[in-house]
């Protein structure tokens, strides 16, 4: 059992940081203490062209190979410590830092914008696939340090303790941000560590989930096969994966991504009566079983732009959804929304396997 | 007269099997000595009533094998098969000492021991030492009484993407939903209700009415049945939709027509029960329908050689899959199945980047109706490792969804098909199961095409003991059992589609097995 939570405003205002604090402190009983955390986006508007990395070292030594190795890679804007404070329940934590920086090692004079591919190696590649492969060989090579999040203008903040515990440490109360999800975990598969706590993320997804996969292995063998090492120790971890693989790598839309991810069943499909629709379903379904996530979960997921509420198509967990105007909040239990949106007009159960797709206005899912 | 020893009965076999009557029970129908094809049973007169002989059945102690036809068919249930007592006393010996006196006997001297269905060794099964995992309080597991279960697989070629991306490219911003390259530009795929498919055994090796009961099965149950190396006889046409039709090194009936009575076509390469070895069909079974069906003259030997004469090594392969994929307008998925060997895992990745769509892989207890027992009993390798490994190495260089992949070779069950399906297999082939599920007591003797059940026979008065309706609904109940059962096993694993079970080790753990079989298989040790 686990707690999530999130909202965003599609007509780009700020949510506030102590509301979804108090939001999933009233989830309390859904975690254990054993992890807590929360994405938000919008939160480093000056350095947006930045990567912002996230990181947690163990010690001293792992602070200092994480620095070398990502020095030796990334042309770095700003380095830093994470700003926390002491908080009562969160005995001991990881030295945390933060960078902004940028693939290849260039110099600042270089117009960012100009740059959008580096040569690394054999050849010419994105930015983006660059910083992805970056967090790979870092997390496998940097032993002690891991990273939390690498997307631009966003951020994960995430540890072992209760969520409010965690949202105070990372001094969230004091921070807007156009998109927020939280979680507040009670571990049944794997011991807690700080990397181990929701969300996941890479580059700009991230990903917070109440359920198991048990459709792990096979997600993690065909994602192994396109570069994406699942070395977090967790189910989780393969959902933002699938989202960058689908999404950034192979330029699909969001929907045929949700679909991959949880179709309808066989007996729903046939019925399909659009025909071009059932085509589209039953043609993904087809080619991508592996990508499928089965299990009981309910899951959240955002890359800044969108944000994405999915079940299983059993409906396995529970998530509802609440509409206040511009703002939609989806949260495992309804108590949330008593905090974040008291005068909601509208508030209503996700369905099993009908993705619910938020995204901010003007935005279109594909080009 | 005194009786004179004699040194060739040196070498007879002590009797091994033997059927024992109740003569209490015996009406003396004598419906026993008619339905043993062995020569096992004649009738003896007893006693002479008004005139007329009585007479009781009589064991030859010859020629049993334990078919158990007898037995099964015995009105008054008077018959039991028994082992026979005589003692080998050296126990290193004891498996062979028969067949070495059969090797010198005066009446076939030096010949190669022939035997029929699979490796019946005491080798390890692998299946035997896996476990299933099952979901407790952090997860529910599935009533499959209550939510839908789904078994519907495909097979055939899944690489595809959404056209104008490749993988290291940045994209240029996302498609449109749904826009999917045309249906007819996907490579074609096999779409089965259930991921058992009937394996292949040719017209010759079993008859006519077996086969039509295995293509009206696999109709019904939405699944495919395969016809084996021996051609496709015209009376199967009407199936196509549901036939898989082979390939093999004696070409066996293919032609143009043949091409078009089916759904996929299969190279056989290799058989699990015969690594690297041909087939012989005898001349005296080539009937008028087998001539035919093969095109090869009546009465002629049908020579299967050991390897394709046209394939010496994988670029040879490629140009048959492609002038098969040719002759087929690319509208067909095309197989390629092997013998699981020691180096399985490049031979399957060479299968693949040489365009097959499906590559079938027979373990070393895959089925035969005629193979040299020393073949059968110690060359090849077993289905579990060779799947496992097979499906890592496509994992590792990439490829892994440029086919897929059916196990065959051993499955005796439903927990069978779905150890194969964790261990990295997209189906499996049943064979000796179909045969079973006919009511063959597994005897090994199909060779001798004098198969008591009237399966592994064309003999005329033998093959109408196989009543095609009956055959049909008894394969038709087998696989809805196994698929319900499956269905169960994925309830309890929380899991309702196949496709999230294909390659998924987390699922399994393993008992009693080393680190290294551990490690080819992938699995980890239960407890971790």
């Amino acid at each position: 059992m686990c707690g999530i939570v999130g909202g965003m405003d599609t007509d780009r205002g700020m949510l506030k940081g102590s509301d979804f604090i108090e939001a999933i402190r009233l989830q309390h009983d859904r975690g254990n203490g054993q992890g807590g955390g929360f994405a938000a986006y919008g939160i480093y508007p000056e350095l947006s062209e930045y990567y912002a990395l996230h990181i947690a070292c163990d010690n001293e030594s792992a602070a200092q190979k994480s620095d070398d190795f990502i020095r030796a890679h990334l042309y770095i804007k700003i380095a830093e410590d994470m700003p926390t404070k002491d908080v009562k329940g969160i005995d001991w934590h990881p030295l945390l830092k933060r960078y902004f920086c940028f693939p290849g090692p260039s110099n600042e004079d270089l117009k960012l914008s100009n740059l959008s591919r580096t040569f690394v190696g054999e050849g010419w590649e994105g930015l983006d696939a660059y910083m992805k492969r970056f967090v790979f060989d870092f997390n496998r090579f940097v032993d002690g340090a891991y990273i939390l999040s690498c997307g631009k203008n966003m951020g994960v903040f995430k540890g072992v303790g209760y969520p409010e515990e965690i949202g105070e440490f990372f001094l969230l109360d004091r921070m807007e941000a156009s998109v927020w999800i939280a979680h507040s975990r009670f571990p049944t598969n794997t011991q807690s560590w700080w990397g181990g706590a929701h969300p996941f993320s890479l580059l700009e997804w991230s990903v917070v989930h109440n359920g198991e996969i048990t459709s792990y292995g096979v997600n993690r063998n065909y994602l192994e096969m396109f570069g994406y090492d699942c070395l977090l120790r967790t189910d989780t971890e393969v959902i933002s994966y699938l989202f960058d693989l689908f999404i950034r790598e192979r330029g699909m839309s969001l929907q045929d991504a949700c679909t991959i991810l949880s179709p309808p069943l066989w007996e729903d499909i046939e019925r399909m009566e659009n025909k071009e629709e059932k085509r589209r379903v039953a043609t993904l379904r087809r080619y991508y079983p592996e990508a499928l996530l089965n299990g009981p979960f309910a899951i959240l997921v955002s890359n800044g732009t969108e944000l994405i509420a999915m079940n299983d198509n059993l409906k396995l967990r529970p998530l509802v959804a609440a509409q206040d105007g511009d703002r939609f909040y989806f949260s495992s239990e309804e108590c949330s929304f008593e905090v974040l949106c008291p005068a909601r007009e509208r508030t209503w159960m996700l369905e099993g396997g009908k993705p619910e797709i938020v995204r901010i206005k003007g935005v279109p899912d594909a080009a | 007269m005194q009786p004179e020893l004699d040194m060739e009965r040196n070498y007879k076999r002590p009797v091994k099997y033997y059927p024992v009557f109740d003569l209490d029970r015996c009406n003396r129908c004598g419906l026993c000595a008619t339905a043993c094809t062995w020569g096992e049973i004649s009738m003896r007169v007893e006693r002479v009533i008004d005139g007329k002989p009585v007479c009781v059945p009589f064991a030859n102690k010859s020629s049993c094998g334990a078919c158990h036809y007898c037995e099964k068919q015995c009105p008054e249930d008077a018959i039991t098969i028994v082992e026979g007592p005589n003692p080998v006393t050296h126990r290193y010996w004891e498996g062979d000492i028969r067949n070495l006196y059969r090797q010198v006997d005066p009446a076939h001297p030096g010949h190669v021991l022939l035997i029929s269905t699979g490796a019946d060794s005491g080798a390890i099964s692998y299946f035997d030492h896996l476990m299933f995992d099952a979901c407790q309080v952090t997860n529910p597991p599935i009533d499959p009484l209550r939510e839908p279960m789904e078994l519907k697989t495909f097979l055939g070629r899944r690489e595809y993407y959404n056209g104008l991306v490749s993988a290291g490219q940045e994209s240029a911003g996302r498609l449109s939903a749904g826009s999917l390259k045309n249906d007819q530009q996907l490579p074609p795929v096999l779409e089965l209700d259930t991921p058992i498919l009937f394996s292949a055994m040719s017209f010759g090796s079993i008859n006519l009415r077996v086969q039509i009961a295995e293509a009206r099965a696999a109709g019904i149950l939405g699944t495919f049945w395969n016809a084996g190396e021996g051609g496709l006889h015209k009376s199967l046409h009407e199936y196509r939709d549901r036939t898989i039709v082979q390939v093999a090194s004696g070409r066996f009936g293919v032609n143009p027509g043949f091409f078009k009575h089916c759904s996929a076509v299969e190279i056989k390469i290799g058989q699990g029960a015969k690594p690297g070895i041909g087939g012989h069909l005898p001349g005296e079974k080539v009937t008028d329908q087998i001539s035919e069906t093969r095109m090869i003259p009546m009465g002629s030997d049908a020579l299967s050689p050991a390897p394709h004469h046209d394939i010496y090594s994988i670029e040879d392969l490629r140009q048959l899959i492609y002038a098969i994929k040719e002759a087929t307008r690319y509208e067909k998925p095309v197989s390629v199945k092997v013998s699981a060997v020691h180096n399985i895992a490049a031979i399957v990745s060479g299968i693949a980047r040489a365009g097959a769509d499906i590559i079938a892989i027979d373990g070393f207890r895959g089925g035969t109706g005629a193979a040299p027992r020393r073949i059968r009993q110690s060359m090849g390798i077993p289905i579990e490792l060779a799947i496992s490994a097979a499906d890592r190495r496509l994992r590792e260089e990439r490829i892994r969804h440029h086919v897929s992949l059916v196990a065959a070779g051993g499955i005796r069950n439903s927990a069978d098909v779905l150890k194969a399906i964790c261990l990295g297999a997209n189906a499996v082939y049943v064979g000796t199961a179909v045969l079973v599920a006919l009511g063959c007591g597994l005897c090994q003797r199909c060779y001798a095409s004098k198969c008591s059940y009237g399966i592994t026979t064309n003999r005329a008065d033998l093959v109408q003991r196989i009543n095609i309706d009956v055959a049909t609904d008894s394969l038709i109940s087998l696989v809805r059992a196994w698929s319900e059962e499956i269905k169960e096993l994925m309830g309890g694993m929380g899991i309702n589609t196949i496709g999230s079970l294909v390659g998924n080790r987390e699922r399994l753990r393993g008992l009693h097995l080393t680190t290294q079989e551990l490690d080819v298989l992938g699995v980890k040790q239960a407890g971790e």
